[in-house]
């Protein structure tokens, strides 16, 4: 039987939403270029500054001891001085710096009574690139949202990276599990013949409620209706994938679960201890990309402030935002520096893991950017003028990289976010205080 | 984008008078006798349509009393932009000594609080169900139990409490989630014949099931609608013939309803003039029930409601007299005090097990139930609100006790312990609240302190400024200065010291305790030093004259105590509008014997539990 070759996306939409293939040469890569994805890596506390920032500039920049374990991808980094969010100067040290380090925007003061800040880009991303995958993004995280009023600040801010728009943060999920069953069965919605009817009806006693209310009420009220309308698209796509073959389809699902995490490694999937979780976090997002489930990611290392006890590393005795305060003294300063360094350890093996997944002639990796930063410069000072950023990866040839770039005069963090959004396609006027790409991140 | 409700945080953050500190009168003729000078002396040239106005902030209006009391959204935004430092700007000379800051807004406070007329109840934006109430309602609903805090996405918290309708946010994930939620407790109910049974209801015809049903999962009679439209999934369908299948649709809907999922409560129609109106009675069971129990109004108070009676207040009184005597007001000690006091936190506290080695989960697991039985106790036996703070029993087991080096302890049950060392007894002695406040390897003075101020006190210290983090230069040497000395050093520079001096005592007072709870003697090889030196220049020692001192503020305890009691049960954050209803609610609480539980029943009880605000509030009309 002949087979015309078929168009990846058609494919994956028909194939449904759980279908978590990984990128089979059956499909023609001339038929669809490779799409491009994006990662948001954050690091929370800042960065003993002078052990992270090279001291050479362009090509010939040399690896600093933080920025060490990026050795064998050196050429594929794109490492970023002198970038700042002007808009989070003030308030206070951590949470309105984490909150708008992707949307560069003004951040409200609020104990969370009307929480308020910006779409963030990766949203802005997802929103466009979304559109072609069963999930538009990931939001990831590892520890949970404290409750506190900090500073007068609701600790919602500090916690979440995404906001899906400026009043809506995006829920983060912090379980393996969680993400894992998400990423490989898909939701059950749609397998039972009455589903559709029952989200029918919902919808339509949401709408009642949302016309009978008024406010702040009616803003709840539409949150769920938007979020109930999702799900009804993905009853849709289940319903799709039904009328297909199913032996075919137990197969392929079969075949989905390995891509997403091998079998070996599933039962660490509880995993308390948070570098295993980190790991496999990083590890579900690398493999959803693979599969072209998702091409948007955001992952919280931990949340603002995190006090995470680091005492697992060797020659750390301590927690991160306690030694973020390392009032210069040398003993201090170590530890923090040694922390930082095992986020690039992280995002080291990432980037190795992504390299090593074939897409037509190129990787998983070429095809994408991780954008890596935290909130502050140096965390003692909660320093916001010079934040610690780096990008990897190739967009498809589009970024710049191998090259530590310096900012001088146009410093504009949100340009970065910009640039970034035009290589993956989803070009932006204006985010935050930029309204143009920076200069030297695209070629 | 003002809002008068998030103010009180800004505004007490800067109205902290220290321990010992002011005690002024509570005359608000004599406060405005302040206020007005303070406003013409700083604020006039900008903010005063006879010169120019700037931001649309004026005060010219603001003649006498009684017409400062009738704007209160314009001192509380006085009270948060003053007592934040943003105004008046940093470029005016004669800017207002921190005191004077202080003593404006503490009078703006009492002007607000001395308001006549009935306060406005304000208006809980619509709360979604947090996991755990969802698990509880589930339940109570069809007997099933289900582990909503393993799969849902955990909540945030605002005001220290998950259950405040303006942070709990849908998503796509999460509705995916309450899908397959009901899917699984469907599942759970269609595997056991017992509980199916009287889920599906098979005796009545689809209409009764479905209204018997949909009555208690809304949590108010349903309308005809809502039941027509039940009763028709209801149908057999000849693509899913299975008798169950239509009425497990059924119950499914309800399930995913937002009248299930959010505690819905509607606005009065348009053309009410009233400003705010009474809750009806199932409103009022469902907010008395979830405050209670943090699950669904149970039989009793629905028949209540239904009869309509629980809108008298003898009635509503005894329901919480009941409610706090059953088993089920344990939600009430865990989820209301465990988040107050933090307790509650102290199950997913890492500590660091190399320097505390036995501090396992056991351990956390006890020192969780130590706080929800205290607080248990306090609510069946009426127990003095200042319990809090000190108290001659804690509840105890061997290994509590043997952690704590108390003697004479045996066995597992946790039981009232008489203490005859003050050191221990009320929350300052828990070793969960000592460990929430310490960092991993060590203690936290400014963290103990800060809590202190923040929870027990109401009076959250201001923020440092921008550059706050870095101690000074001059404090970076070799020669092993002690955690303490260093912090005292810092307390050297004027601008740490205004605010490190009410914190830091606190905290010191408390250094014969470890990271853990634990007593010392000793912190890395040298004497623990517990002494410390109230901002009114009293030395006091350790933990016993700290809780004596705090005493003395019980004024200030028992009104912070109120706060989170009813920011909890109202569901939404206070503000300067709210300062009238809580001074109402401790009146009243100290007519009934200032004990804990007249203050619950004094918060169920009042106008703002029982009332819900019909307008829109102005704030949000200006956006």
């Amino acid at each position: 039987m002949m087979r015309a070759p078929m168009d990846r996306r058609r494919f994956l939409r028909a194939a449904g939403v759980a279908l978590a293939l990984p990128r089979l040469e059956t499909f023609r890569e001339d038929a669809a270029p490779a799409p491009r994805r994006l990662a948001v890596l954050f690091m929370p506390n800042g960065v003993h500054v002078p052990s992270w920032t090279p001291k050479e500039t362009g090509a010939a920049y040399r690896l600093t001891p933080t920025l060490e374990p990026l050795r064998p991808h050196r050429d594929r980094v794109l490492v970023l001085s002198g970038l700042r969010n002007r808009n989070a100067f003030e308030g206070e040290g951590h949470y309105v710096k984490t909150t708008s380090l992707l949307s560069g925007a003004r951040v409200k003061r609020t104990g969370g009574h009307d929480v308020r800040c910006g779409t963030t880009m990766d949203q802005i991303a997802a929103a466009v690139l979304g559109r072609d995958t069963p999930i538009p993004s990931l939001e990831l995280g590892t520890e949970p949202v404290r409750n506190v009023v900090d500073m007068g600040y609701s600790t919602v801010y500090g916690a979440h990276v995404s906001w899906r728009s400026p009043t809506l943060p995006a829920a983060k999920e912090i379980r393996p599990r969680l993400v894992f069953e998400r990423l490989v069965r898909g939701s059950r919605a749609g397998a039972r013949p009455r589903d559709r009817r029952v989200v029918d009806l919902v919808l339509e006693e949401a709408r009642a409620l949302s016309r009978a209310l008024s406010g702040r009420d009616r803003a709840k009220v539409d949150e769920y209706l938007d979020s109930v309308h999702a799900l009804e698209g993905r009853i849709d796509d289940f319903a799709r994938r039904r009328a297909g073959d199913e032996a075919e389809e137990r197969r392929r699902l079969g075949l989905a679960a390995d891509a997403v995490l091998p079998e070996a490694r599933r039962d660490e999937l509880d995993a308390r201890d948070f570098p295993t979780r980190t790991r496999l976090m990083l590890d579900l997002v690398v493999a959803a990309f693979r599969a072209d489930l998702t091409r948007v990611a955001s992952f919280m290392f931990g949340n603002a402030v995190s006090g995470l006890n680091f005492s697992f590393l060797e020659g750390v005795a301590g927690g991160f935002h306690e030694l973020s305060h390392h009032e210069n003294r040398p003993e201090k300063t170590a530890q923090y520096a040694l922390i930082n360094r095992w986020h690039v350890e992280q995002l080291a093996r990432m980037i190795q893991a992504m390299k090593e997944i074939p897409e037509g002639d190129s990787t998983l990796f070429e095809n994408s950017a991780i954008l890596f930063a935290s909130g502050l410069g140096d965390g003692n000072a909660h320093d916001p003028k010079s934040l610690p950023v780096l990008v990897a990866g190739g967009l498809g040839g589009r970024l710049a990289s191998g090259r530590h770039l310096v900012f001088g005069r146009d410093r504009k963090l949100c340009g970065l976010h910009l640039a970034l959004l035009e290589a993956l396609g989803v070009p932006t006027a204006q985010l935050g205080d930029a309204d143009r790409p920076a200069d030297g991140i695209l070629v | 984008m003002y809002n008068p409700r998030t103010t009180l945080l800004f505004l007490l953050s800067a109205a902290l008078a220290g321990l010992g500190g002011l005690a002024p009168a509570q005359d608000p003729a004599a406060a405005w006798g302040r206020v007005r000078p303070f406003l013409d002396r700083h604020c006039a040239d900008c903010h005063d349509s006879g010169r120019r106005v700037r931001g649309g902030v004026d005060f010219a209006g603001l003649t006498d009393l009684e017409a400062a009391q009738g704007d209160p959204e314009l001192l509380a935004r006085a009270a948060e932009l003053v007592g934040r430092g943003e105004m008046p700007p940093a470029s005016r000379k004669d800017r207002p000594e921190a005191a004077a800051v202080e003593a404006f807004v503490r009078d703006l406070e009492r002007i607000a609080a001395a308001r006549s007329g009935p306060a406005s109840p304000g208006r809980p934006t619509l709360r979604r169900l947090s996991p755990d109430e969802y698990a509880r309602t589930i339940r109570d609903l069809l007997g099933v139990t289900f582990d909503a805090a393993e799969r849902f996405p955990a909540e945030a918290a605002t005001g220290g409490f998950d259950n405040l309708g303006d942070t709990l946010f849908a998503s796509p994930t999460l509705v995916e989630k309450y899908f397959d939620a009901t899917v699984e407790i469907l599942d759970a109910l269609d595997a056991d014949e017992g509980l199916a049974r009287k889920a599906y209801l098979p005796d009545l015809d689809d209409a009764a099931f479905v209204a018997s049903f949909l009555r208690r999962a809304f949590r108010r009679p349903p309308t005809s609608g809502e039941i027509a439209s039940r009763v028709a999934l209801c149908a057999v369908r000849p693509e899913d013939p299975s008798p169950r299948a239509g009425r497990r649709a059924a119950l499914q809907s309800a399930l995913l309803s937002p009248h299930f999922l959010y505690r819905v409560e509607r606005d009065a129609p348009a053309e009410s003039e009233a400003d705010s109106r009474p809750l009806d009675d199932h409103e009022l069971a469902v907010r008395l029930s979830y405050f209670l129990t943090s699950t669904m109004p149970d039989s009793r108070l629905r028949d209540l409601a239904d009869a309509g009676r629980l809108r008298d207040e003898a009635v509503l009184a005894a329901e919480v007299d009941r409610l706090l005597a059953a088993p089920r007001s344990r939600a009430f000690a865990e989820n209301f005090a465990g988040q107050w006091i933090g307790f509650r936190e102290i199950r997913r506290r890492a500590v660091d097990f190399r320097r505390y080695s036995g501090f396992d989960q056991t351990l956390k697991d006890l020192l969780f139930e130590e706080g929800v039985r205290f607080f248990q106790r306090l609510a069946t036996e009426d127990l003095p609100l200042e319990t809090i703070l000190d108290a001659d029993f804690a509840m105890l087991n061997e290994r509590l006790a043997k952690h704590y080096g108390i003697a004479g302890v045996e066995g597992w049950p946790l039981r009232p312990v008489a203490l005859t060392d003050r050191r221990r007894g009320g929350v300052l002695g828990m070793g969960a609240v000592l460990t929430l406040t310490s960092y991993p390897l060590r203690t936290s003075p400014v963290l103990r302190g800060r809590w202190i101020l923040e929870t027990l006190l109401d009076a959250p210290p201001p923020p440092p400024p921008p550059n706050a983090g870095t101690l000074p230069e001059d404090d970076v040497q070799k020669d092993g200065l002690t955690l303490r000395q260093r912090l005292e050093k810092h307390r050297a520079d004027p601008a740490c010291a205004s605010c490190h001096a009410r914190i830091d005592p606190l905290g010191f007072a408390l250094e014969g305790f470890d990271g853990v709870g634990r007593a010392r003697e000793e912190d890395q090889g040298r004497p623990v030093d517990d002494r410390a030196t109230l901002p009114d220049g009293r030395e006091i020692r350790g933990p016993a004259a700290l809780k004596a001192a705090l005493l003395e503020r019980a004024g200030d305890f028992r009104r912070a105590a109120a706060k989170a009691m009813m920011t909890y049960a109202l569901g939404r954050e206070l503000g300067l509008a709210d300062e009238a209803a809580v001074r109402d609610v401790l009146a009243r609480t100290a007519d009934a014997g200032g004990g804990y539980r007249a203050l619950v029943r004094a918060v169920v009880t009042s106008e703002t539990f029982r009332r819900r605000e019909t307008t829109r509030p102005r704030a949000e009309e200006k956006r």
